[in-house]
């Protein structure tokens, strides 16, 4: 018996379909071998300080020389083994050699494919694609890397597959695919503005003071930062006294201020370079990044919660954020992985149209806003002054005038309460379930009924005094921390609520795949 | 909706717990014992008693209103949880959304016939629901219940397949 012949039968007791099946990219290798040493780095980094000892060192070598002989064979082996088949109903993949896994991922199970292309992805025209299912922690698959032609095809072809599976189960007429409508695209201007709003840059400028200040024998950083106001101060006949140290302040403050205000902007352009969201049939897609280019998309039913953030800076320029929670997104790969961004910033005025079309149907300005329980202003309030257990320490350090922040923290304690109050809200249509929360960082979420998986009603010894309870929801998407919860509810309320919303998703029935 | 009667679990899961909780906290007073003793053997003895007895006492209420606070139902519509004593919950899952159902049996809980039943659906890491105390046959009633709502016809391999 030949070899092919051979290969043929091994191939229908696995059941692979028809055909060879397609590989990756030979460039895969390089990726391979990478991404298998940063995998290593954790074990083999104690290796490299042995191999300084006197003592370990040339075990410790031979240990590496294992290590990258077996990392060597191993990237080989991965690379040279896998195969995948892109059939009718499933994407079938084969990897592994003494141990072969052959995964079918029905089309309509994906819940995420993902395309990456970083600047070494362009370089060598390859592209990384990753595949994502509902349930479980990982990744359904990786293929590192295929090339730019392939990756493509294979995103056209869940679109395709997955776009045209009527109920039935019958692929519909290819070539019935919508045009591409274009819901958002933000250009140099709109980036900058993200840009300073946002707080991207801080930690960053932090980080470089306080290396600037490690460094101040080498550098003499603060020297040559502080000569420019010395001199001024000279010319203008000032003494080094408190006025100049204050400006000075001042100025280096304004200095920091400006640098992370351009940093945030530069970090900005580069994330978001040319962002494009758009919408092709069912299908939401956003393709961003100067340097790594993402292309993300997830059809409208994964999309399970849709948020809009502002903070101070969005009200000034009146913006906001708007993110979506896609089911199959995990938190470890968000920046790269589903649909994290519909608009990271976003005209006011736009909102309303831009979640009509995440959410086909949603009324968001017509939802009729419910105010929390009274007790939550009381409630914040007795929160907000746990900073007050933080004053005394420092008012003992300071001295006892600084207690005189005690009747600012109160006041300040009591605003946020009756803005927290002001502003939080709930509101149920029927369909979509919303809630606003907030006081200087504000969020409103938008769920529709349908996505939730779970309803739970709690109530803390606190909720029991007060007669109200709070209501958390899970939901079909990330992890833990994507949680729904409403706070401060009134009992009886939450209790309807709780009592609607079990009917709707008892009732709504639909089973997946 | 149909109506909810919501159950305890079996009798066996207050022993069960007991013994559980006398476990955990055992080391407990011995660790008091132990410090104390470098100061004065006696007190150190004294000290653990006290600190045994307290705790003893205590484990028997606390179990017995976990007892009384842990009611499930399962009805046509979703399974039904509620529990806690002082942060009290009452969580609802429906049949269609549950991902998987386990049922687990440790070894303590195996001397007294008891199992644990979790289910998962697809938006939590975490199971959704836990519910320990269950009798076994209880357990595996509940998972086999809810598992043939899901697939009445008993079809395999809606998951993808490995090889």
């Amino acid at each position: 018996m030949n070899t092919a012949e051979l290969a043929r039968q091994e191939a229908v007791v696995e059941g692979l379909p028809e055909g060879p099946g397609k590989r990756l990219h030979l460039w895969s290798l390089v990726f391979e071998l990478f991404a298998e040493l940063r995998g290593m780095a954790g074990w083999v980094f104690p290796l490299l300080l042995g191999s300084f000892s006197d003592r370990f060192g040339s075990y410790a070598l031979y240990g590496m020389a294992v290590a990258a002989a077996f990392v060597v064979v191993s990237s080989i082996g991965k690379v040279w083994l896998f195969r995948y088949w892109v059939t009718d109903a499933q994407l079938v993949l084969r990897s592994g050699w003494l141990q072969k896994t052959v995964r079918r991922i029905p089309w309509t199970r994906i819940e995420n494919l993902t395309v990456t292309r970083g600047p070494a992805h362009r370089l060598l025209g390859v592209a990384e694609v990753t595949i994502e299912s509902g349930g479980g922690d990982e990744v359904e698959a990786a293929m590192r890397v295929l090339s730019r032609r392939d990756a493509l095809a294979l995103q056209s072809a869940l679109g395709e597959r997955r776009g045209g599976v009527s109920a039935g189960g019958q692929v519909e007429a290819a070539g019935e695919r919508e045009h591409s409508q274009t819901l958002l695209k933000l250009g140099a201007g709109e980036l900058l503005r993200a840009g300073l709003i946002s707080n991207r840059g801080f930690l960053a400028i932090a980080a470089a003071f306080a290396l600037a200040s490690q460094l101040d024998d080498v550098l003499p950083f603060w020297d040559w930062i502080t000569a420019q106001p010395r001199a001024l101060a000279q010319g203008i006949g000032l003494e080094h006294g408190l006025v100049f140290w204050a400006a000075l302040v001042v100025f280096i403050v304004a200095i920091g201020f400006a640098l992370m205000r351009l940093l945030s902007v530069i970090w900005w352009l580069l994330i978001y370079w040319n962002f494009r969201l758009s919408l092709e049939g069912d299908k939401l897609r956003s393709d961003y990044g100067a340097l790594t280019r993402v292309h993300a998309s997830a059809t409208r039913d994964r999309v399970s919660k849709l948020l809009i953030a502002d903070g101070l800076g969005h009200r000034l320029m009146n913006r906001v954020a708007i993110k979506v929670g896609v089911a199959g997104q995990r938190e470890s790969q968000t920046e790269h992985s589903a649909l994290i961004w519909v608009a990271p910033v976003l005209a006011l005025d736009r909102v309303n149209v831009l979640v009509q079309a995440v959410f086909p149907g949603c009324e968001r300005a017509g939802l009729s806003w419910q105010p929390l329980h009274p007790s939550c202003r009381l409630r914040v309030f007795r929160l907000e002054l746990l900073w007050l257990f933080l004053l005394i320490p420092v008012a003992l350090k300071f001295g006892a005038w600084s207690l005189l922040l005690v009747p600012v923290v109160c006041v300040a304690a009591h605003l946020t309460a009756r803005s927290y109050q002001r502003y939080s809200a709930y509101a149920f249509d029927g369909r979509f379930l919303a809630f606003r929360s907030g006081i200087i960082d504000r969020d409103e979420w938008l769920v529709p009924v349908d996505r939730i998986e779970s309803v739970e009603l709690r109530r803390s010894p606190g909720d029991r005094r007060h007669g109200t309870a709070r209501l958390l929801l899970d939901l079909r998407s990330a992890g833990p921390g994507e949680r729904c919860e409403i706070r401060y509810l009134d009992m009886n309320e939450a209790q309807a609520l709780a009592l609607e919303l079990r009917a709707k998703i008892s009732g709504s029935g639909h089973r997946r795949s | 909706m149909t109506s909810i009667d919501f159950q305890n679990v079996d009798e066996r899961a207050a022993k069960l717990w007991t013994w559980q909780a006398r476990l955990v906290l055992a080391p407990l007073p011995v660790g008091l014992g132990v410090l104390l003793s470098a100061w004065s053997p006696a007190w150190a003895i004294a000290a653990a008693v006290m600190l045994a007895a307290v705790l003893a006492g205590l484990i028997g209420p606390v179990v017995r209103r976990r007892y009384q606070h842990l009611r499930y139902a399962l009805n046509d519509d979703g399974f039904f949880l509620r529990h806690g004593i002082w942060w009290q919950s009452e969580i609802f899952v429906p049949r269609d959304k549950i991902q998987h159902v386990d049922v687990s049996v440790g070894p303590i809980a195996r001397r007294f016939g008891l199992a644990e039943l979790s289910f998962y659906t697809a938006g939590a890491h975490v199971p959704e629901v836990q519910i320990s105390g269950l009798s076994a046959e209880r357990a595996f009633q509940l998972r086999d219940s809810l598992l043939d709502a899901r697939n009445p016809a008993g079809v395999p391999g809606a998951a993808p397949t490995s090889a």
